[in-house]
């Protein structure tokens, strides 16, 4: 069965580039969120195996919805997008629970990396 | 069944078995091979499981039952009988001699606590049964294996201590190497959330780069570390194997020969005289705090108490109430706060103690001297930076004494003294100073072969030389390239000689000093600053100078008349406790300038301790008790032998704090 | 007064009095300079050592500068502390005024040094004409640190 993703950045065009690259390679985007108050939920909804989320968003921004995630379910898998020079805001993420990051602009081989260990352990 | 009329035969019996274990015991240090001594142990051991199962008493029979087990695995060489199961023997004894003990006095042995020895022993069956027979190693391996093997990274006192305490409880070390992508970005990130992912195993203990430089991303993208679990290597290669971006993982596990001895409340090593309170560490709760951190917490205190003392000296004048109860919690507060901090970076001297008995064995047999070691105040402490840089004088100085000091046991017999030598190792507090001292019951300093020497190096004129007391012969042996051996003996390692412990021990703020008695023995003696920068000090006035004294040598205030001061050859004396003890004016001694002459009669003395002299010093009046930041003098004023720091007290005035060791 | 940047500061020199005479320091030397302050004595220290201020927490060294010459002491008022700093230590010096700052360059040196009426002429590197006066060029590290045991310069 594959795993279940759910996209959240505000960005349309970054959530269709990400699908894009997650469904040509077997993994089923079950939902997508432009906010995090969205994301959050749509988690409760959906339950995917991973989030993948992008740090700033309006509303409530990558970082709070990384905290209220977790609280809903403390085994949530989340890995967030920055772009570069936010260094203090993935460190920020990384404590409140986020599990991996990955830097814009990116490499699909690197989103699938991260995603494949993600889901597979 | 009635046991009490048996009670005095099972102690009279077991006590045999006992003192039978520990003297086997003690054989098998020396050689550990022997299987009739083995078998001799297990055998009393098991006798003493008999009688205590008999008797009711199941503390000891308890742990004797696992010590059989310990003992039946070695018999059957299916463990091998390093150093530290010896020594997990030799607590297992002292604890049995404990329960006895117990059992005399009070009847039973309820009170003591085996578990944790059992847990102790059970864990060497343990980890056996996935290993296989370890081949026996040479004697000399043994004694030299101090060190942890295989680490690539270099690790203070402390942290191999860590890793020798952990590896003794069953946890594995693992050097982790970590190669992050070429094109990694967030170094730093990436890192922190190896060390998380690590830390969910157990502990890190060492890291290098620094955590504060991995923060920083200052290093290329390779690092290492240092982790302490009770995980095996395939579980942290998982861990590993879920982060992204890493280029390679390398993981080793690192390797002890040696043990740590783990302490328990009650009893204390036989052959170590420790008289202080054992010292529990619990590993699994330290963590690693950069030095340049600790500093600048330091910093920030000493601020907070000068300001402190502001606070209280402007009330003094006011008399606010609420402003008083305020300033005086926030001194207490304070306080802990500044004891809090110290205590982070005080450390047991034991850590570096710990190594010696070792090296004085493998030393003995290399000189075929029999050597005793006896170390006291293994539980003094001292600020870690100091502990790194005091083992290596401290091993020279031991070497010394046995490679120079001690004579063979030939020589020894012949002179009337025990065949085997003994090395006292004494550390303790003095003031505001840590002192250490190696001293030996050899031959003593020969100081008319220091004498020839100089002459035969030129070091000298003749004249000059005939003229040298005894001290200032002695003084030459800390010069650098300086031996009246006849035969340079091996020394591994750095080519450390006196002059090297010298200034290793004054680059620290210390000093070394010697003192010898031909054909009774050497002392050597180190004094270093414990590296309190604020201090208890009683503040005085001499004159119209105002002084601080360490309040860790101040005994008592006294007040007396002119005419209580006897004089003997010019020294002034007064009586104290049933003693006659040195006078000393301040005003004179410190040659203050006087606007007002003190014409009555009383005197205020302040009597100080220093080593086992005892002074009193007379001055003019006693400003009062407070905690003082010392400040340095700097150093154009180095030279100044009879201070040791100023201080700035709260009305902006400066005290000098005055150095006991130059005041007589 | 805090001795500012200023371009060129090789050659820039602060020039102050000793009772009737004028020296000049380099200014790459110079913290700054204080008002006069008590200082508290140091028992048993060299001669030239007048004892410790402290200034704004910090514990300072305050020199004589007039015995370290060896010139009469005759008082004058208004005297000032001039903080240096050399390697890291920081000394202070007493001198009677601060009279400016000035270039000093190469033309501007003397041949004659018969000017310096003191005993120690190493702490003298020599005489410059500057703004009508003759101004004795101090070395600063020889005249502070010349006769130290512990001298921090490496």
């Amino acid at each position: 069965m594959s795993k279940k993703i759910m996209i959240v950045d505000d960005a349309l065009f970054m959530r269709m580039m990400i699908r894009n690259i997650l469904t040509k390679n077997g993994y089923d985007v079950i939902a997508e969120a432009e906010n995090g108050a969205v994301a959050v939920e749509k988690y409760k909804n959906t339950n995917p195996d991973l989030v993948i989320m992008d740090i700033t968003m309006p509303e409530v921004d990558g970082i709070e919805a990384v905290r209220m995630i977790k609280k809903i379910d403390k085994e949530a898998k989340i890995i967030m997008c920055s772009a570069m020079g936010q260094r203090e805001m993935v460190f920020e993420s990384l404590q409140a629970g986020a599990r991996d990051f990955i830097l814009k602009p990116f490499q699909a081989e690197r989103v699938l990396d991260a995603v494949k260990k993600a889901t597979s352990y | 069944m009635d046991t009490s009329g048996y009670m005095s035969l099972f102690l009279e019996e077991s006590r045999e078995h006992l003192d039978n274990i520990n003297n086997k015991l003690l054989m098998l240090e020396k050689d550990n091979q022997d299987s009739g001594i083995i078998d001799d142990i297990f055998r009393s051991a098991h006798t003493l499981k008999g009688m205590a199962g008999t008797m009711g008493f199941n503390s000891i029979s308890s742990l004797t039952h696992s010590m059989e087990s310990v003992l039946d695995e070695v018999r059957k060489n299916q463990l091998f009988l390093s150093p530290l199961v010896i020594d997990l023997l030799f607590q297992c004894y002292d604890f049995l001699e404990l329960c006895l003990k117990d059992i005399e006095l009070v009847g039973d042995d309820s009170q003591r606590d085996p578990t944790e020895l059992e847990e102790n022993l059970k864990q060497l069956i343990s980890k056996n049964t996935a290993k296989e027979i370890r081949p026996a190693k040479s004697d000399e391996q043994e004694s030299k294996g101090v060190e942890p093997k295989a680490s690539t990274m270099e690790l203070d006192e402390y942290q191999k201590d860590i890793i020798r305490q952990s590896e003794m409880q069953g946890f594995n070390t693992y050097e982790i190497k970590i190669v992050l992508v070429s094109d990694c970005l967030l170094k730093s990130a990436r890192a922190y959330i190896v060390f998380r992912e690590l830390e969910t195993l157990g502990e890190i203990i060492a890291s290098r780069p620094s955590a504060e430089d991995l923060e920083d991303e200052t290093f290329g993208n390779t690092f290492s570390l240092i982790l302490v679990t009770s995980s095996d290597i395939s579980s942290v290669r998982r861990v590993l194997d879920q982060i992204t971006e890493l280029e390679s993982i390398e993981i080793n596990q690192i390797e002890t020969g040696s043990y740590k001895q783990v302490e328990q409340d009650a009893g204390a090593a036989a052959k170590e005289n420790d008289d202080d309170s054992s010292v529990k560490r619990k590993i699994g709760q330290s963590i690693r705090v950069d030095i340049e951190r600790l500093d600048l917490l330091m910093n920030l205190v000493s601020e907070l108490i000068i300001v402190k003392n502001r606070i209280q000296n402007e009330n003094y004048y006011r008399q606010d109430k609420s402003i008083s109860e305020s300033v005086e919690y926030l001194g207490r507060v304070t306080n802990d706060l500044h004891d809090a901090v110290m205590k982070v970076r005080m450390v047991p001297v034991e850590i570096v103690f710990n190594r010696f008995p070792r090296i004085v064995r493998s030393l003995a047999k290399e000189t075929s001297k029999s050597v005793e070691l006896i170390t006291k105040g293994a539980g003094t402490e001292v600020d870690r930076t100091i502990i790194d840089e005091l083992s290596e004088p401290l091993i020279h100085l031991i070497r010394n004494s046995v490679d120079h000091g001690l004579e063979t046991p030939e020589e020894r017999v012949a002179s009337g003294k025990p065949e085997t030598g003994v090395i006292v190792l004494n550390a303790y507090h003095e003031g505001n100073n840590v002192v250490i001292e190696v001293t030996d019951d050899g031959r003593g300093i020969d100081t008319e072969k220091i004498r020839e020497q100089i002459i035969k190096k030129g070091l000298a004129s003749e004249e000059a030389a005939v003229e040298m007391d005894e001290s200032r012969l002695i003084s030459y042996i800390f010069n650098p390239g300086f031996t009246t051996s006849e035969s340079v003996s091996n020394i591994s390692g750095r080519g450390v000689g006196l002059d090297v412990v010298k200034t290793s021990i004054e680059s620290l703020g210390g000093v070394v000093e010697v003192s010898t008695a031909s054909g009774k023995g050497t002392s050597f003696h180190i004094r270093l600053p414990i590296t309190l920068s604020i201090i208890k000090a009683l503040l005085v006035k001499v004159a119209d100078e105002k002084y601080a004294l360490p309040f860790g040598n101040v005994i008592e205030l006294m007040e007396a008349r002119e005419s209580q001061i006897t004089k003997l050859k010019k020294q002034e004396l007064i009586r104290f406790r049933s003693h006659l003890i040195p006078v000393i004016r301040l005003d004179r001694l410190l040659e203050c300038p006087r606007k007002t002459k003190n014409d009555s009669d009383r005197m205020i003395m302040v009597i100080v301790k220093k080593g086992d002299k005892t002074y009193a010093l007379v001055v003019d009046d006693l400003i009062g008790q407070q905690e003082i930041v010392i400040k340095s003098l700097g150093k154009y004023l180095s030279d100044v032998q009879v201070v040791s720091g100023a201080t700035i007290l709260g009305d902006g005035s400066i005290a000098l704090i005055l150095d006991m060791n130059h005041v007589a | 007064m805090e001795v500012g940047t200023v371009f060129n500061t090789q050659k820039q020199y602060v020039i102050f009095k000793l009772n009737e005479e004028y020296y000049a320091a380099n200014v790459s030397y110079i913290v700054s300079i204080e008002k006069y302050m008590p200082v508290t004595r140091v028992p048993m220290a060299r001669k030239s050592t007048l004892g410790i201020i402290n200034l704004r927490g910090e514990v300072i060294t305050i020199v004589d500068v007039k015995s370290i010459l060896g010139i009469p002491d005759k008082q004058a008022s208004g005297s000032r502390i001039m903080i240096t700093e050399i390697s890291n230590s920081k000394i202070g010096m007493v001198v009677d005024s601060v009279v400016e700052v000035a270039e000093i360059t190469s033309s501007m040196m003397q041949d004659n040094v018969m000017v310096f009426q003191g005993k120690n002429r190493e702490a003298i590197t020599g005489v410059a004409y500057v703004n009508d006066k003759y101004v004795m060029v101090l070395d600063m590290e020889s005249l502070l640190w010349g006769d130290v045991v512990e001298c921090p310069l490496t």
